[in-house]
């Protein structure tokens, strides 16, 4: 079955039309292709959602509820099967998040109030997060002020385009151009001083290694 | 099928999806793309690095002064008040200030036994600087925090570093009315803590 990104819509929606009949007829190759097609997308989702945490469950129980619901007719424009799939999804989460809730209020324990999960990070990772962080922000203090402050406003305190043109006294056309530049100097600027943080660890390593 | 739908989206519209700014038919047509294109997972992917990373430079910087400050009535004394989700356990004191640079508001989130189940209200459509303790937890340099709404979507989300069992952000995602979860993960992703928080 052919893939959905380079097709045109009439193309697109008579493979949905196909892959739905496919499935609601029990025919395997439908259940294969929607698989192939949104696996990847709908384990994105969930883990951007909800973590990694028995992903695969989650992952697996969409395309169960998928299926099933396209198999009792609850599908009635096979064209829209992307909305489909992207509502289960969400219903997914949703039901996730309540159900977590509902375990944690059953599980309270009086005493101690919270459950809560001990995952510490080795301290490794620790100092690799740490280190990634501090060579972020000396690329922050590279950057000009201006620049600094349109990547503050709109990533940080997250003000839209509008506010800060109006605090800043930018057009909408300097706005763009002012923050994709700042954007790009900082990443190579960030780029460059992970590197060399990755160089330093790795170096640090080698020494200790020796040294045993 | 839309067109959005059809074609990847820009950088812009990823970036407004992953700062939680893209709603109504946009958020659909866009969500419905991200399911079948593994280039604009990346993308995204690649963005969600990127503002985490900014955010967490940025967040050590000074902050830069608004020309505008949002106004609400300011009560007199602080408001006390329970919390849904880890309903009986999480409590928000909402303290109110005078307007200061990218906030309205503060909120507190702290865990409580035998609390009301009542949701902690903040004014709907604000900036408003939450807070949260962390003490009880496992030490981390970092913990992620995000906002959901009633339906599950991730409205706003931004990684923090505790300091002193304190984790303090601005949340300037100005919120519609409605009921959110608060949700902290510890820097493994798992789920620590959930507090319920009312937009009105």
């Amino acid at each position: 079955m052919p893939t959905t990104e380079n097709q045109g819509p009439a193309d697109q929606s008579a493979h949905w039309e196909q892959l739905v009949e496919q499935i609601r007829v029990g025919d395997p190759a439908g259940m294969e292709a929607l698989y192939r097609v949104f696996a990847r997308g709908v384990r994105f989702y969930l883990c951007r959602q909800l973590g990694p945490q028995e992903l695969d469950d989650k992952v697996h129980d969409t395309f169960l509820i998928v299926v099933q619901a396209i198999r009792r007719g609850e599908l009635r424009e096979p064209e829209r099967l992307m909305g489909f799939v992207r509502t289960v999804v969400r219903r997914q989460v949703a039901a996730h998040i309540d159900q977590a809730v509902q375990s944690r209020r059953d599980r309270v324990d009086v005493e101690s109030g919270i459950h809560i999960v001990d995952s510490r990070s080795n301290p490794e990772e620790v100092l690799v997060v740490k280190q990634r962080a501090e060579a972020v922000e000396r690329a922050l203090h590279c950057i000009s002020g201006r620049d600094r402050e349109i990547l503050t406003r709109f990533y940080l305190l997250e003000q839209t385009q509008e506010e800060i043109c109006h605090d800043m006294s930018l057009s909408e056309t300097q706005f763009r151009l002012l923050k994709s530049r700042a954007k790009a100097r900082f990443g190579e600027l960030g780029k460059k001083k992970l590197v060399r943080s990755a160089l330093t660890q790795f170096i640090v390593r080698a020494k200790a290694a020796s040294a045993d | 099928m839309s067109k959005l739908a059809q074609t990847h989206p820009s950088e812009e519209v990823l970036e407004e999806y992953a700062l939680g700014r893209l709603t109504g038919p946009k958020l659909e047509q866009f969500e419905e793309h991200l399911l079948v294109c593994a280039q604009c997972q990346d993308g995204l992917e690649e963005t969600d690095r990127f503002i985490v990373g900014i955010k967490q430079a940025a967040g050590t910087a000074p902050r830069p002064e608004r020309k505008r400050f949002g106004r609400f009535k300011l009560l007199s004394k602080p408001v006390w008040a329970g919390a849904l989700a880890a309903a009986a356990l999480a409590v928000v004191v909402w303290m109110p200030r005078q307007p200061a640079a990218g906030y309205d508001a503060e909120v507190s989130l702290q865990a409580m036994r035998g609390a009301e189940a009542v949701a902690p209200a903040v004014p709907a459509g604000k900036p408003f600087l939450l807070k949260a303790d962390v003490k009880g937890l496992p030490p981390a340099s970092e913990f992620r925090l995000e906002v959901a709404d009633s339906g599950g979507a991730v409205v706003w989300r931004a990684t923090v570093s505790p300091k002193d069992a304190l984790i303090s952000t601005v949340v300037a995602r100005k919120l519609g009315a409605g009921r959110y979860w608060v949700r902290l993960y510890d820097p493994a992703g798992a789920l620590v803590r959930e507090y319920g928080l009312e937009s009105r």
